[in-house]
């Protein structure tokens, strides 16, 4: 124990006595003290006496002095000690330095780090992650170069804080293309597939890919895509091609080959080397180039399709990494101009890129660099340097200086729907890992609700909105649930009652189903729900259609009972905008 | 409809539709409820005076919370950790509060302060500079001796954040206390 921390036990104790010294609460007696150490034969406090009756002064003071906030609009809000006041802002003045964890301000605006136990394996890049709505399952991985194969993996309880190990298939092969859909991992190798169930620790083989040799997997709402190569003829170049796995049949099912392949080479090889992953928008299995241009295959329509690369600016295009946020397909982008290059981000909204001013991004290079999305958030893992975290709504960004991920190359980043678990990767450039087997997670910053966060944190989240001369606030959110089913709350309205003092859940609008990142929208919704006058409710029973079943929704919580998930989820998602409103229409 | 409180066996009063509560005394008992407020009141009461800083202030957090308690009574599994965690959140609103107050009253109705010895004032005021979710943390583990885990329950987060608010919180102290 630190001095600081045995200073802490003997003085809070001490203080804790001043203050309360030997009378319990009201009485004004001669009862002994008590406290945590000694219990307390202490006696009950007399209601009788009117020294401990509620104060309806004071409150009507604090009343009074909330309606002059109301009426003026002050932009002054309930804080603690080191009160920060919060706007709703557009695009961020880049370059600001957090230490790790992020403290003060940039902890409010960028989140914290915190580090997490020792794995059970050793470290290792690339190793293959998925989120299973209760554990970040890590499998197989290999050296940085690829050159060895690890063939063992581990489970992270955020929860609880704990790793176990996951047993191993009979077939030993490592596996290094997998994405966790339904409730199962899916790992390929070569021509083949095995599934594991973390729930009974089982693996099952799964038959050939139908000729197609995996680079990469997404996980669709209703189904696993592998994405990857086929070859006709033994010195023919590979085509790619889609295949998906059938359910009902157990089996795969091939899609059309792509067959523009002379001008897109570039992508085609990026995706066989395994250097980019494929993207699933909710639509379209999108593979992105690191030239800067993509191909796209819709699974509805049983089609490809170029998407042409972003224009930037000024200067040329040279090399980029794609990613999904809340916003759409987003790309990390290295312009070269002549005043040399320069990170840039685009996001592709309704078809039209759109570049923001997130520039200029402290990446050296962009192809070793992790970039994993959590919504409206990125998280940039760099060989060079500490983490980086982008706003990618406003496009400002954290870097997170002295942190135990900095210069880490090949790591592995799960999105929880509340927090990003980072794990792995080697030390290459610079020093900084003390040992990358210990991980760590990033929680977002409080404009995401998070996990267990009371009627409060929303209505902090309300006030932050500054709607203080408003009736009611509307706050937009999403939130992506595990097992490649989107789901998400369209509107949340909070009410304010100046009578009360308070703030509360007026009514929610709860949809789910495909989301559509081309347009940001929520595609043929599973779910359409709406709940109306939950007023001071810490439970709700949230109606929706008959197709849909039942679903929970607590303070922030649903189940979407009909996907067959056992526990309640945390509704953790970015807010997408706030509008103060004098009136509401029921759901939003 | 009639929303009657009872507290340790006594039924305190009833809430109307406005949220203001007309206080009457009326013996009743409630045993279980009894012990339970024996145990704990003083704790409680001095963990809320040291997240607040002021005894008036924990005194009408505690009581809000062995009445929410009462009220909730055949509810709940854990009533103590329940208490605790009422507690904690009282606080919560008593310090938000508190803000808005002392820009718009100008100190007025401020509390008679209470004599201390000068480290504690020193640590008083460090801890008033804590975030409040830094300060629960520091308090709990350090006055209360909660494992990582009970706190997390008590803020609702996970135990990685508790580590995380606990290292920014120790850190600001440091500074604080020279």
């Amino acid at each position: 124990m630190t001095a600081i921390e045995e200073r802490l036990r003997a003085d809070l104790r001490e203080l804790a006595r001043h203050m309360v010294p030997d009378q319990p609460l009201g009485s004004h007696g001669s009862s002994p003290v008590a406290d945590p150490d000694d219990g307390s034969n202490a006696r009950p406090f007399d209601l009788h006496d009117p020294s401990i009756q509620r104060r309806p002064g004071r409150r009507v003071l604090v009343a009074f002095a909330l309606l002059v906030i109301g009426v003026s609009g002050i932009g002054i809000w309930w804080a603690s000690g080191d009160d920060v006041t919060q706007t709703a802002t557009s695009a961020q003045s880049p370059t600001t330095t957090a230490e790790f964890p992020a403290s003060g301000g940039e902890a409010e605006r960028f989140g914290t780090w915190a580090p997490i136990p020792e794995a059970p394996i050793v470290s290792r890049s690339h190793a293959v992650a998925g989120w299973t709505g209760s554990e970040v399952l890590l499998w197989a991985g290999s050296s940085l170069d690829r050159s060895f194969a690890y063939t063992d993996g581990a489970a992270y309880d955020p929860l609880t804080d704990t790793w176990r190990t996951i047993p191993v298939p009979g077939w030993g092969h490592p596996g290094l293309v997998s994405t966790f859909a339904g409730s199962r991992l899916y790992v390929f190798a070569k021509g083949g597939a095995s599934s594991f169930d973390p729930s009974t620790g089982v693996w099952t083989d799964l038959p050939p890919t139908d000729g197609l040799v995996a680079s990469g997997a997404v996980a669709a709402v209703d189904a696993v895509w592998a994405v990857g190569s086929v070859s006709f003829g033994q010195d023919a170049r590979p085509n790619l091609a889609v295949a998906r796995f059938d359910e009902a049949t157990q089996h795969w099912v091939r899609g059309p080959v792509f067959e523009g392949l002379a001008g897109d080479a570039p992508v085609v090889d990026a995706l066989m080397s395994l250097e980019r992953d494929p993207i699933w928008t909710g639509s379209e299995v999108v593979v992105w180039g690191s030239a800067g241009s993509g191909l796209a295959y819709d699974t509805g329509k049983e089609t490809w399709r170029r998407i042409p690369a972003p224009v930037p600016p000024s200067g040329v295009l040279v090399d980029s990494t794609a990613v999904m946020t809340s916003a759409g397909l987003t790309l990390i982008a290295e312009i070269d101009d002549s005043g040399g290059p320069t990170m840039s981000m685009v996001t592709l909204v309704g078809g039209t890129w759109v570049w923001s001013d997130a520039d200029d991004l402290p990446i050296g290079s962009i192809d070793r660099v992790k970039v994993a999305s959590a919504g409206d958030w990125l998280v940039l893992l760099r060989p060079d340097g500490a983490p980086i975290i982008v706003n990618a709504a406003t496009g400002s960004w954290s870097v997170a200086v002295d942190g135990p991920l900095a210069g880490l190359e090949g790591a592995s980043a799960v999105w929880t729907g509340s927090e990003m678990v980072v794990w792995g990767g080697v030390a290459t450039s610079i020093a900084g890992i003390e040992d990358p087997s210990t991980g760590a997670v990033w929680t977002p910053p409080t404009d995401v609700i998070a996990a267990g966060e009371d009627q409060a944190a929303a209505s902090d989240m309300a006030r932050t909105g500054r709607c203080e001369d408003a009736s009611h606030v509307v706050a937009t959110f999403t939130a992506r649930l595990p097992q490649g089913v989107s789901l998400g709350v369209s509107s949340m309205v909070l009410s304010r009652d100046p009578g009360l003092e308070s703030w509360y859940f007026s009514s929610a609008r709860v949809i789910g189903g495909p989301f559509d990142g081309s347009t940001a929208t929520w595609a043929q919704p599973a779910f359409d729900g709406v709940h109306v006058d939950a007023y001071n409710t810490p439970n709700l029973a949230v109606p929706i259609n008959e197709a849909a079943g039942s679903m929970g929704f607590g303070t922030n919580s649903l189940r979407p009972a009909n996907y067959g998930v056992d526990d309640w989820f945390q509704l953790d998602g970015a807010i997408a905008s706030r509008d103060c409103v004098s009136a509401v229409q029921p759901g939003g | 409809m009639r929303n009657i409180l009872q507290v340790w066996g006594i039924v305190v009063g009833e809430m109307d539709s406005s949220g203001y509560r007309q206080w009457t005394a009326v013996p009743a008992s409630d045993g279980e409820f009894g012990n339970l407020f024996d145990r704990e009141q003083v704790a409680m009461l001095r963990l809320a005076a040291v997240l607040t800083g002021s005894v008036g202030d924990a005194e009408d957090v505690v009581q809000d919370a062995f009445a929410a308690v009462h009220q909730r009574w055949e509810d709940l599994d854990r009533p103590g950790a329940y208490l605790r965690t009422s507690v904690v959140n009282g606080c919560r609103m008593v310090v938000r509060h508190r803000g808005v107050e002392s820009r718009h009253l100008n100190g007025r109705d401020a509390e008679v302060a209470v004599e201390l010895p000068s480290h504690l004032v020193e640590l008083r005021e460090a801890v008033s500079k804590l975030d409040y979710r830094q300060r629960v943390v520091v308090v709990l583990r350090y006055f209360v001796d909660l494992p990582d885990k009970e706190i997390a329950e008590v803020l609702g987060c996970r135990p990685s954040t508790v580590r995380s608010l606990a290292h920014r919180g120790l850190a600001l102290l440091r500074k604080e206390l020279t």
